[in-house]
């Protein structure tokens, strides 16, 4: 701690969070523009979105790796790791903040520390983007990516069965929509700091400069609800 | 199976609409008559020759299978040697000619292929003679000939359609398969380059199928469209080769005009509806929740083939969210003025 704030994410994890952001939200446009593909439209081009789609994807692929080295090798896995009363009452309590006590101004019922940079809705939804949701786009994407090695048809109950390559598609975009509300939602929570702009300035600097929990009896503050992939 | 009926009104017509060649009538080539021709042609020990084998089975299971060989090779056959060679047979044109009726407007196909980069490059070469036409039979081999609609599958269509095409823009030898199932992928380069040495009316005088257009070359051409052998197996040449959403497959445009438009294919409205997937009745489109359902059913075709609940639900699920979003922050300028 200085007088700038609490000093919680080094540069290099600011970059990788920023660029996780620009790559996605590319992806995001890119995946749109493509299944949602009009002559005429204002829309990127076919064949670009779809090279910046296939390269941003290989990029968030390596990026994900490199968090996925680090939790397991290094000490950030501790962060998403559940523990008992993260359900109950922790999500119960984050939940009621969010839906009654911001309301009220009063204190986020988990301020920040050096310790717990996750309150238990975070720890919970991180957890579940980062290794259940994006996996599966991830692998998804990459199966779409070789669609001619695909079987032609998949054989469920029905007689003909259905493009190989179609039932990719299917859980590819249907996680991605789910992983973008994730992200609208996201962006919103990052609004609830002390101000507005605190939490996305701390993710700009590096500092953190709300009200926080770091060792002394200060006022609860509120952990950044936004970043998921901020705190390797 | 055929019945007798279909049988004798093919052959009634396919008589009336020929011309009376040189005074003697036309012999009525049904049953005993093709089954004399098969004793040699269908590749019996009696003919060798790989380059006249006929297939009795697609043969029969043609379009032409009722009517008998002498339909077409009407005189000049009964006996061997021959006295007739294969450049009398008549095109397409000469009994289905002017026939505008559905499902297959032949007055503008005739006026397509006419009008089509073929045509136009072989008047150039032609220059001085009266009518030199790219014969239909130069891509369609009589034989074997079926339309998309009748065809076993749409895979069937883009193979066969596609073969049409590379039999002239490919290397022979580059083409999978038997000796024979080569052959019924017509016109082979050959038959191009013997129509050029028959002086005959209507002989196509084609120049020799240059090089470069061979199978590997075509798809350095194609550079541009990735997974280019996935695309040849689920969309024709024509597809692209021919103007963009008109129901047309033969009018084939000069390359520089081809269809370089991603989006022509991948998208609600594909061009792949008013071209391979003409035939099939547009009730059958969407169908299951599915857009394209047609398409669907042979291949995923981002941008074209959707989900239409998939989409429908994350739309509103988005909506709904960024409502709340909406409220939510409202609620927090509120009360946040409240409690000052
Ligand atoms: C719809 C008309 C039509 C019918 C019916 C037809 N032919 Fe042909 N045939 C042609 C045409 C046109 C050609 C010339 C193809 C070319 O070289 O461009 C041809 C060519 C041939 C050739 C030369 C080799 C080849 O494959 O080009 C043979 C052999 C032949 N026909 C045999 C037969 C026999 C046997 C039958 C009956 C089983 C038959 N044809 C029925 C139109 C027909
Ligand atoms: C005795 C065996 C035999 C019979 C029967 C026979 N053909 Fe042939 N035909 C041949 C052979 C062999 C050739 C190869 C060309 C040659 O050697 O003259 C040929 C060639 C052809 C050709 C191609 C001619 C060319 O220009 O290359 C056509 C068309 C044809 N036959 C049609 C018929 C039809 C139609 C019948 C029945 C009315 C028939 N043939 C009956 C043996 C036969
Ligand atoms: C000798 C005259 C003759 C020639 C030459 C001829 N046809 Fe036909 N065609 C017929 C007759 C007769 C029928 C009707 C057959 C039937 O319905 O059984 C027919 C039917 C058709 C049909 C309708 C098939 C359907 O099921 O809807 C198509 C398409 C067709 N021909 C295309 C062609 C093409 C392409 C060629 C050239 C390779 C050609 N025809 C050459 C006589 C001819
Ligand atoms: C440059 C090659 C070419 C020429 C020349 C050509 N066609 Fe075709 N034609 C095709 C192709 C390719 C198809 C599609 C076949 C497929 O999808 O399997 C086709 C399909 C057809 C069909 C079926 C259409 C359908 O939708 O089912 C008919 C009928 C037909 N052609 C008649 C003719 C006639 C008549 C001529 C001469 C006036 C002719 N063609 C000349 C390439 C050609
Ligand atoms: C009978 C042989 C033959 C068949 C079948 C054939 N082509 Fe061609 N095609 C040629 C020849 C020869 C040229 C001219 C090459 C040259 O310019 O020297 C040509 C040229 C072309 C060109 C280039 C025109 C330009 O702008 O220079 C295109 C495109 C083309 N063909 C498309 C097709 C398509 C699509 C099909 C199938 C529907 C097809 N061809 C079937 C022989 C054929
Ligand atoms: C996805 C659309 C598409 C498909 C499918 C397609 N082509 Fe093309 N093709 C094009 C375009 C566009 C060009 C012009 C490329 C250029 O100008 O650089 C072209 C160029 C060509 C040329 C001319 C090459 C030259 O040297 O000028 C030929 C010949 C050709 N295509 C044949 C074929 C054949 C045969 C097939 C089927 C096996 C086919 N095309 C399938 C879009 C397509
Ligand atoms: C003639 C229509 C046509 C055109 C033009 C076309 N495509 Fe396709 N494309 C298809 C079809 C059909 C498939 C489905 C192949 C399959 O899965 O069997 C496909 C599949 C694909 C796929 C694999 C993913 C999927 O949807 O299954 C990609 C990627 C693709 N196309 C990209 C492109 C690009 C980039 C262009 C423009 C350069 C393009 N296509 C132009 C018809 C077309």
């Amino acid at each position: 701690m200085n007088n700038q704030g609490l000093y919680l994410y080094p540069l290099w994890l600011r970059i990788w969070h920023w660029l996780n952001a620009v790559l996605f939200v590319a992806l995001l446009i890119t995946g749109a523009s493509m299944h949602f593909a009009q002559p005429g439209a204002p829309q990127l081009d076919f064949r670009t979105a779809r090279l910046v789609h296939n390269t941003a994807g290989i990029l968030l692929t390596l990026f994900y790796l490199i968090f996925l080295g680090g939790n397991v090798f290094g000490k950030n896995g501790r962060f998403y790791k559940l523990e008992a009363g993260d359900w109950t009452p922790g999500l119960v309590r984050q939940l009621r903040h969010y839906l009654l006590g911001i309301f009220r101004g009063e204190p986020h019922p988990y301020p920040h520390s050096a310790e717990r940079k996750f309150n238990p809705l975070q720890k919970l939804s991180y957890a579940a983007v980062m290794y259940i949701a994006f996996p599966a786009l991830a692998l998804t994407g990459w199966v779409l990516f070789f669609p001619e090695r695909l079987p032609e048809r998949i054989n469920f109950m029905t007689g003909t069965g259905i493009p190989g390559t179609a039932v990719f598609a299917l859980f590819h975009s249907a996680i991605g929509y789910v992983l973008s509300l994730f992200m609208a939602l996201h962006i919103y929570l990052g609004t609830t700091g002390e101000t507005p702009f605190t939490l996305f300035r701390a993710m700009l600097t590096g500092y953190y400069n709300g009200r926080h929990a770091a060792g002394h009896g200060a006022p609860a503050a509120a952990p950044p609800a936004s970043v998921p992939s901020s705190r390797v | 199976m055929r019945s007798f009926a279909t049988v004798a009104i093919g052959v009634a017509l396919a008589t009336a609409c020929l011309p009376a060649a040189s005074g003697q009538p036309p012999p009525s080539g049904t049953g005993d008559q093709a089954a004399a021709c098969m004793d040699c042609h269908a590749g019996s020990e009696k003919s060798k020759r790989g380059d006249i084998e006929i297939d009795p089975a697609r043969y029969g299971a043609s379009t032409h299978g009722a009517i008998g060989c002498t339909g077409c090779h009407m005189e000049g056959f009964s006996e061997y040697p021959h006295k007739a060679t294969r450049q009398e047979a008549p095109d397409c044109t000469l009994c289905h000619g002017g026939d505008s009726s559905q499902p297959y407007d032949r007055a503008r196909i005739e006026s397509d292929v006419k009008q089509s980069i073929h045509a136009r490059l072989l008047r150039r070469l032609e220059a001085g003679r009266s009518d030199p036409v790219f014969k239909c039979t130069n891509c369609h081999y009589p034989h074997y000939f079926l339309p998309v609609r009748k065809m076993a599958s749409i895979e069937v269509a883009v193979r066969i359609g596609n073969e049409t095409c590379m039999a002239c823009h490919a290397r022979p030898d580059e083409l999978e398969g038997t000796d024979q199932e080569r052959k019924g992928r017509a016109p082979r380069r050959q038959a191009v380059e013997e129509h050029r040495s028959v002086p005959a009316a209507g002989a196509v005088r084609f120049a020799r199928v240059p090089q470069e257009y061979a199978w590997k070359q075509l798809a350095s051409k194609h550079v541009w469209i990735p997974m280019w052998e996935l695309h040849t197996k689920a969309a024709r040449c024509v597809e692209c080769h021919t103007p963009g959403k008109e129901e047309t497959i033969h009018k084939i445009l000069p390359s520089a005009q081809a269809q370089k438009d991603c989006v022509a294919c991948h998208s609600r409205d594909s061009l792949l509806l008013h071209k391979l997937y003409r035939h099939i009745a547009k009730e059958e489109w969407d169908k299951g929740g599915i857009v394209n359902a047609i398409i669907f059913n042979n291949a995923y075709l981002i941008g074209a083939t959707k989900f239409a609940w998939l989409d429908w639900l994350s739309v509103r699920l988005f909506g709904l969210a960024l409502a709340a979003v909406f409220v939510h922050s409202a609620g927090r300028v509120v009360a946040k003025n409240r409690r000052r």
